[in-house]
């Protein structure tokens, strides 16, 4: 940089200030001082660069290019108008800067008028029109009149679009309708080209505002039933007007099979049907359980009429014989042997009686509680070892349940304790029993003996016993346990299960 | 004084065995057999026995039926059911229709007249069977008249009869003689008839 002295023309260019560290690079083919006293350099392919002198430093405040707007890059002349705006021209057009705000705003003035010219210089004269050299003649560029106008323009969405069809009521639309297409438009009536529209979507999945853009429609496709709001945001070049806002709302309607009264219609078909199934197959399994509870009370009621015609029959039959026999007993006091013959009738006859007794006992359904089997079989165990002389320690439970325990259960059970106490009688040579009765989820009777014990070597008689005891007990889902222990031990196990 | 017995059973072999039995012991004194209830109904009345043997199964009227009919009219008189088992329902009916005992057929000579001698001096057997049976009757009765049937010391050899305790087993555990065990199963006999007849006589004149 330097300074002029007319009055010393020997010294007329003073060199003051060197910059060519800061613009070696940029080419600079134009300059101009603004206003605001900053530098505007025009450049070949650099663009503008603006700079700021302080203290004798270059300083750069930022540079424009076709980046920012410009129409080129190569500037081959800067002017400043009055209201400081910078006029840049190119080859490829005219550009006006204006910086009101320290936000630069570039026009491209040719293109606007769509005017494609190179301009070669721009001149202002105090009316502030600019004139612009083009290769043919000159432009003029009259300066926008300075009363502001009121005027907003109006932001509307001018056309919406499905696959096939223009949408023009505004309406619910239906799920085939997913695939729309926007056209919007804003009314400045002026560089509506250099609009910028930015869109997004509410109730979509995408809410961000994207990169603005001149385009000014918007397609969606496979968009869900539900409500939207299209909100639209319109930019009008050069700052003319303040940016633009639309919602513009439309809902899709969900189709039948997705609205909330089908899946509620759905749901309250699905319980009914539920509960139909459901008490259908309730209904079955009672009445399959019914029909097997009757055949089992129809078992048992024959069962019971058996043991009555039992008792009733051959019960007298063998009262009738023992009578008889005692009759000819007392008849016949001398002779011995007719004497010993007809006792053995009479206990014979009184065994009989007393056995059937036990199988009327099992047979009949009206004792079919384990209380009637743990008392019955109690006083059996007792009677029957008292009357062999053999002590018997009993440990029963008192207050015994009245669970359901069916007839051949009841039978085998006892038939499996009397066979246990006859194997004492037999074999086992005791002089007292102790014969216990516990009752959990399985009923324990445990028969102990002071005998001789079982002798595993020397099995015959009282094996078939044994076995009798362990086939009783299957039939039962029961087990029979043989120990020794200072005589026989035998712990039956039935489980009480329904 | 002898104790003057009856006998009512259909089956002569039976009857007359009985007959010898009793006409054996001089303690007893035996009266006119009858070989039907009917008869015996219209007769044991004036008869004035101390104890009639009965058999349940007879031709036309059962035994029961019988003392149903003439308990009331024969106030001295106690009711000794003659039975094959003990553990039979007609039984626990016999009682409730007033008798206070039972004897099994099967019982041994010597034996049976034990058991008579026993109840006419106010000693009765009762089998487990049947004492739970009781066990419930009474039970329900307490509940629905909301009224003590039974003594606390009945009950206790009700509830040990039931779970299958012998007569002796009782009397050891409740600290009584083994006759006094017969007794309270006589007194529980005796409450259960009147019970019986109570409810009898209520539903006649609920009805009316």
């Amino acid at each position: 940089m330097y300074s002029t002295h007319p009055d010393d023309p020997s010294n007329y260019l003073e060199q003051k200030l060197f910059f060519k560290p800061e613009l070696t690079g940029i080419s600079p083919r134009s300059i101009v001082l603004d206003k605001n006293d900053d530098f505007w350099i025009g450049t070949r392919n650099h663009g503008i660069h603006v700079f700021t002198i302080q203290k004798g430093k270059l300083i750069k405040k930022f540079s424009l290019t076709t980046a920012a707007g410009l129409s080129d890059d190569f500037i081959t002349h800067l002017s400043c108008d009055q209201e400081n705006n910078i006029w840049a021209s190119s080859a490829l057009g005219l550009d006006k800067i204006s910086n009101k705000t320290g936000a630069p705003v570039i026009e491209n003035i040719t293109r606007q008028n769509n005017i494609f010219q190179s301009v070669f210089d721009v001149v202002l004269d105090k009316d502030n029109i600019a004139w612009g050299i083009v290769s043919n003649g000159l432009i003029k560029i009259t300066p926008e009149l300075k009363k502001k106008s009121d005027y907003i323009p109006t932001l509307m969405v001018s056309m919406l679009k499905t696959e096939k069809d223009t949408i023009y009521e505004e309406q619910p639309l239906s799920y085939t309708q997913n695939n729309l297409s926007f056209s919007f438009a804003a009314t400045s009536f002026f560089n509506e080209k250099q609009i910028l529209y930015s869109y997004r979507l509410h109730g979509g999945s995408n809410n961000q505002w994207p990169e603005p853009s001149n385009l000014s429609t918007v397609s969606f496709i496979d968009l869900h039933p539900g409500d939207y709001a299209l909100e639209i945001k319109a930019v009008f070049p050069a700052g003319r007007y303040p940016p633009q806002f639309l919602s513009y709302k439309f809902s899709i309607t969900a189709p039948w099979w997705q609205t909330w009264w089908f899946h509620s219609l759905a749901a309250l078909f699905i319980i009914t049907a539920l509960f139909f199934v459901s008490r259908y197959y309730y209904r079955r399994k009672l009445e399959i359980k019914m029909a097997a509870l009757e055949k089992q009370q129809a078992i048992e009621k024959e069962r019971t009429r058996i043991a009555t015609d039992m008792h009733d029959d051959l019960g007298a039959g063998l009262s009738r014989i023992k009578f008889l026999s005692q009759a000819l007993e007392t008849k016949n006091p001398d002779n011995a042997a007719i004497k010993t013959g007809l006792e053995k009738i009479t206990n014979f006859s009184d065994e009989m009686a007393e056995k059937m007794g036990e199988i009327i006992w099992a047979l009949n359904q009206k004792n079919d509680t384990l209380a009637d089997l743990v008392a019955y079989i109690r006083s059996y165990a007792l009677e029957y070892l008292s009357n062999h002389d053999i002590a018997c320690t009993m440990d029963t439970p008192l207050h015994l349940p009245e669970t359901f325990i069916a007839g051949e259960m009841r039978r085998n059970i006892f038939l499996a304790v009397k066979e246990c106490l006859h194997n004492i009688i037999k074999h086992a040579q005791a002089t007292s029993v102790n014969f216990s009765v516990r009752l959990n989820e399985l009923i324990e009777i445990v028969i102990h003996d002071n005998g001789k014990g079982i002798d595993w070597n020397h099995l015959r008689a009282a094996g078939m016993g044994l076995q009798n005891i362990t086939k009783r007990m299957n039939e039962v889902n029961g087990k029979a346990s043989f120990l020794n222990e200072n005589g026989a031990k035998v712990i039956l196990r039935i489980p009480l299960s329904l | 004084m002898p104790i003057r017995v009856s006998i009512v059973e259909d089956l002569a072999e039976v009857r007359d065995g009985l007959a010898e039995l009793i006409r054996s012991d001089k303690e007893l004194f035996l009266l006119d057999n009858f070989d039907n209830a009917e008869a015996a109904a219209e007769k044991l009345p004036y008869l004035k026995a101390d104890i009639v043997i009965m058999d349940i199964n007879l031709p036309g009227m059962s035994g029961i039926e019988c003392i149903r009919v003439i308990k009331e009219k024969c106030p001295g008189t106690q009711f000794m059911m003659f039975t094959v088992y003990e553990n039979d329902e007609k039984v626990l009916q016999a009682m409730q229709a007033g008798a206070t005992g039972y004897l099994l057929k099967r019982t041994k000579p010597q034996n049976i007249l034990e058991s008579i001698k026993e109840l006419s001096q106010g000693g009765s057997p009762m089998s487990s069977n049947i004492a739970r049976k009781l066990l419930n009757i009474f039970l329900n009765e307490k509940k629905s008249t909301k009224k003590e049937v039974l003594s606390d010391r009945e009950n206790d050899v009700l509830q040990l009869l039931a779970d299958g305790l012998l007569y002796k087993e009782i009397a050891e555990r409740l600290r009584i003689a083994h006759g006094t065990v017969r007794h309270h199963i006589h007194h529980i006999y005796e409450k259960l008839h009147v019970q019986n007849r109570t409810e009898a006589v209520n539903k006649f004149f609920d009805r009316n």
